[in-house]
């Protein structure tokens, strides 16, 4: 009865698989200098007995563990905060949230170190004007300011997988506790959270495989404070040995072991449809009267504007106006004001081109993405067999490839195909890096909604396919869009994995703000990312007040 | 009696009759010009159109004919997108009957992506501007050998690989942070040891940036001498960093007094936006590196890329690189960046050696760790 959408994701499955294998073909094949070699182990050698390999590993794990904890805590009670409860200023605090989700990656880092430096950020400096004297409080070049700058940054990417699961959670059962006596907090650790539980944890999973291959952070702020990870083998196995095969190595035995963590995921999701609410009795969301501890959720959707909006973006909007950046010149910004790094990005020869293709590409990504990723989802959480499993593993291995390498497996499987130096390769390449963000966000709702209201129209006689375009489509349509606006607002932000997909005439809109940034010009950087900012922040406004479509974002 | 407004009246109207009498003299005189000086100036700008069209480089014309036929260049550029952008037109200028197109992206991913087009027999690019993927990419057999016609004219020559300008190394400083701390600014590569600086020096990642080390150590010939200046810059305990242009911002923004691993070019623009950096004019040796121009192994148009390759080394190119603060290879060519007016009294000018171009890894293994000892 799943015949189409298992043909679906078994397509999906061989164009994930194939650069995947490509990975792993080349790990074995190819040593320095790009030189193909019938078989060696010579890679793995190599890498096991690499001094380094354990503790910087551990290393790794400790940052990733760090930035999903801070994220995820943070995003779970955001969503709970926007969704659950009659926190004044709604309108205005479900926005918030995402509002980071549109600016490009690496501005987080660019803010964030000008704000944390320890001798000129912008915080310490502001202490110090204050008592009189230095003060170094801060430090961007710590442990503590990585896990900081990259999990406050996460933050949207949980709020967004697990804010379905609470937009269905069952209202009845918080009732129920609420009469029982139960306090909001006691009801939002007893009832809330457990329901929830399923999405919560496999967004925490998603964002520590994502720390696992994340290097930007680590490499700005993690080598001045001493602190080397995993991935900067990776990276070091390109710059200094030339050997893509080592490179693929170190790279293969991540996604091994992350992909373990997609096994620790699969199993506890196994229980998921136990937590499963919406079902055949009615449905009908309701909010929890808060009372006057509403406005200290209020309060705390505030802090999270201040610290995760105000203060690093305000640093960008100054930055984006300096001739260069310095306390003073920040502190001064009206005499030293300037429109150059604008007028620069204006005159930059892709920026138009890139806006274009962008939004073609946007907009062919999220329309063939959204569509495959739920019926993988409906496979996934509908289906009967092992071959679900697969599908599970499959559809979440992206995410276990570091951004370039995975752009390497791409460019290997393109050789010799029209996608190779064409936008079909970079809209394939978008669909691969986001099937998993898309699953995520259909699975963590679709597992809230129970078989029992398709069972039901299957013994009426309906079809798999009426049912699901019936009942489970439309119950699912707030995650479909959710999914459509973050497939289309990353494919305009991120470069990553189709950086070595581009090329001459074919560039896209990350392309103009990463040729500053690779030269080090912040300042042109910020004034890129803020003109992209607007940008999309026009798209998501004509889509959900224009058009009136209804999305979490 | 005039009162003492009626003075100053009179004064200003002296001053424009003056004024006004010049000008029409001026205009009467130049309606004078005989014939024979506006044929001069005819003349004068004959011969500058005719300059366009002599040969730049000797085998242009054929050259470009031959490259006409194919019609296109594609370049992989690490260079900044301003001067990658005013290099094509210029070059589309002179020869208009080649469009080109380029791609722009970090060494790493043009080393990455150039290994594999190579390893898979792609016609992908024509020339790859970079600076040490021009280096390293060498022993894949991915870069075409090529010797420039114009090989005689470079300052900084490379075996079978052109290079079209040159990096010079700076030791330099912010001015607002050496004068809070009120400390001198150090004058050569080993003042910056001194333990006054101490926690104030930006250092590069040694192990991920080892060149200058390796650079010092050959030229001062001396391991007792270089030794003591890489312990002497382990015991100013400061944070490492990977990225060149991270640290250039830092010192800029006062996070750093000192950094002695700065590119001219880099110091020079942000002295120009006003930023408050300097740099010592008594640096011996001055450490130069090559920035690239290289000819891949396949390319799609061997003429095109040979025809940009040697157009890069012309005058007119030269002055291009030397207006983005890029100092140019060519000897003679007019620019603050020359290295003659960068360093007017430095001795030694120098590069790498070759134990280090040859494998970097292996030479900070060598050499630097026991010295250093792993961060780890």
């Amino acid at each position: 009865m799943f015949t189409i959408p298992i043909i679906v994701s078994l397509i999906v499955t061989g164009l994930i698989i194939l650069p995947a294998f490509n990975i792993f073909y080349n790990s074995f094949t190819s040593i320095g200098f790009g030189k193909n070699v019938g078989f060696t182990l010579v890679n793995y050698i190599t890498a096991f007995n690499d001094p380094e390999f354990g503790y910087l590993f551990f290393n790794s794990f400790i940052f990733a563990l760090g930035t999903s904890t801070l994220s995820v805590a943070f995003a779970t009670i955001l969503a709970w905060i926007v969704t659950r409860t009659d926190t004044p200023l709604r309108w205005f605090t479900e926005f918030i949230p995402i509002i980071p989700l549109l600016f490009p990656p690496m501005l987080k880092n660019i803010a964030w170190i000008y704000l944390l430096a320890p001798r000129s950020g912008i915080l310490n400096g502001f202490l110090s004007d204050i008592f009189g004297r230095r003060v170094t409080i801060f430090n961007a070049f710590s442990l503590p300011g990585m896990i900081w700058v990259h999990g406050i940054a996460s933050i949207p990417t949980a709020y967004l997988l697990i804010i379905p699961a609470f937009l269905l959670l069952d209202p009845s059962l918080e009732e129920s506790a609420y009469l029982s006596g139960a306090g909001t907090l006691k009801t939002f650790l007893k009832i809330t959270l457990p329901l929830a539980f399923p999405s919560i944890f496999s967004s925490f999973i998603l964002l520590l495989i994502r720390g696992l291959g994340s290097f930007e952070t680590p490499v700005l702020q993690g080598i001045p404070a001493g602190f080397y990870v995993f991935m900067s083998k990776v990276y070091d196995a390109i710059d200094m040995e030339f050997n893509p095969g080592l490179a693929t190595a170190y790279a293969s035995i991540l996604i091994v072991i992350t992909m373990s963590l997609v096994g620790i995921y699969t199993w506890a999701t196994k229980r998921s449809e136990k937590f499963a609410t919406v079902i055949g009795k009615g449905y009908n969301p309701r909010t929890i009267k808060l009372g006057r501890t509403r406005y200290i959720t209020l309060s705390f959707v505030l802090a999270y504007l201040i610290i995760a909006m105000i203060l690093p973006y305000g640093v960008v909007i100054v930055t984006s106006v300096l001739p260069y950046f310095d306390y003073e010149a920040f502190m001064n910004v009206g005499k030293v004001f300037t429109w150059d790094n604008y007028i620069r990005i204006l005159n930059h020869p892709t920026f138009k081109r890139g806006i274009i293709n962008s939004f073609m590409l946007g907009i062919a990504a999220s329309v063939i993405t959204v569509p495959i990723c739920a019926l993988m989802a409906y496979v996934i959480h509908r289906g009967r067999g092992t071959g679900k499993k697969i599908f599970e593993f499959t559809g979440t291995l992206p995410t276990g490839f570091p951004g370039m390498l995975l752009g390497l497996g791409l460019l290997w499987s393109y050789f010799g195909t029209p996608f190779y130096g064409s936008m079909w390769g970079i809209l394939l390449g978008f669909v691969i890096v986001y099937t998993p963000y898309g699953l995520r966000t259909l699975s963590a709702a679709l597992i809230r909604i129970h078989k029992e209201l398709e069972e039901a129209a299957n013994i009426h006689g309906a079809s798999w396919l009426y049912s699901f375009r019936r009942i489970t489509l439309p119950l699912l349509k707030v995650a479909l869009f959710t999914a459509f606006f973050y497939i289309f607002i990353q494919t305009h932000r991120r470069l990553g994995v189709v950086v070595l997909l581009s090329g001459p005439g074919i560039e896209v809109a990350p392309t103009a703000i990463f040729n500053y940034y690779n030269v080090g010009q912040w300042g042109e950087t910020a004034a890129a990312s803020l003109i992209y900012l607007t940008i999309l922040l026009t798209y998501v406004l004509i889509a959900k007040y224009a058009l009136n479509i209804k999305f979490r974002l | 009696m005039a009162t003492d407004i009626e003075k100053v009246v009179i004064v200003l109207l002296s001053i424009g009759i003056i004024i006004s009498a010049g000008n029409l003299y001026t205009m009467m005189e130049l309606s004078k010009i005989p014939d024979s000086l506006i044929v001069i100036e005819d003349k004068l700008l004959s011969l500058e159109s005719k300059l366009a069209e002599r040969e730049l480089f000797p085998g242009e014309t054929e050259l470009y004919s031959k490259a006409k036929g194919e019609g296109s260049l594609i370049i992989y550029t690490v260079w900044d997108i301003e001067d990658t952008v005013s290099l094509l037109s210029a070059f589309q200028k002179r020869y208009p009957g080649i469009s080109t197109t380029y791609w722009q992206a970090k060494n790493r991913e043009i080393q990455a992506r150039v290994l594999q087009e190579y390893a898979a027999e792609q016609q992908s690019v024509d020339v790859i501007c970079s600076s040490a993927a021009g280096r390293n990419l060498k022993p894949s057999g991915s870069l075409m050998p090529y010797i420039t016609v114009q090989l005689d004219q470079l300052i900084l020559q490379e075996p079978d690989n052109t290079v079209v300008n040159i990096a010079v190394g700076m030791v330099g400083w912010n001015t607002k942070v050496l004068e809070e701390f009120n400390l001198p600014p150090p004058k050569n590569w080993e003042d910056v040891t001194d333990p006054m600086y101490k926690g104030l020096v930006c250092l590069d990642d040694p192990y991920r940036g080892g060149g200058d080390y390796a650079t010092l150590k050959d030229f001062w010939d001396d391991d007792t001498r270089w030794t003591n200046y890489v312990r002497g810059l382990k015991a100013l305990e400061v944070p490492l960093y990977s990225s060149q242009s991270q640290e250039m911002r830092l010192v800029v923004a006062g996070e750093y007094a000192i950094c002695n691993n700065l590119q001219s070019q880099d110091v020079i623009s942000e002295q120009i936006k006003g930023a408050p950096i300097e740099y010592t004019l008594e640096l011996d040796p001055v450490i130069i590196s090559p920035r690239f121009a290289s000819i891949y192994a396949l390319p799609p148009h061997p003429n095109s890329a040979k025809l940009f390759v040697e157009w890069l080394l012309t005058v007119e190119a030269q002055l291009i690189f030397a207006e983005y603060y890029r100092t140019p290879n060519r000897k003679g060519v007019p620019s603050i960046v020359s290295l003659e007016l960068l360093y007017p009294d430095t001795k030694n000018i120098i590069t790498q050696p070759e134990e280090w171009i040859e494998d970097p890894a292996a030479w900070v293994d060598k050499y630097l760790k026991p010295v250093w000892e792993p961060p780890l």
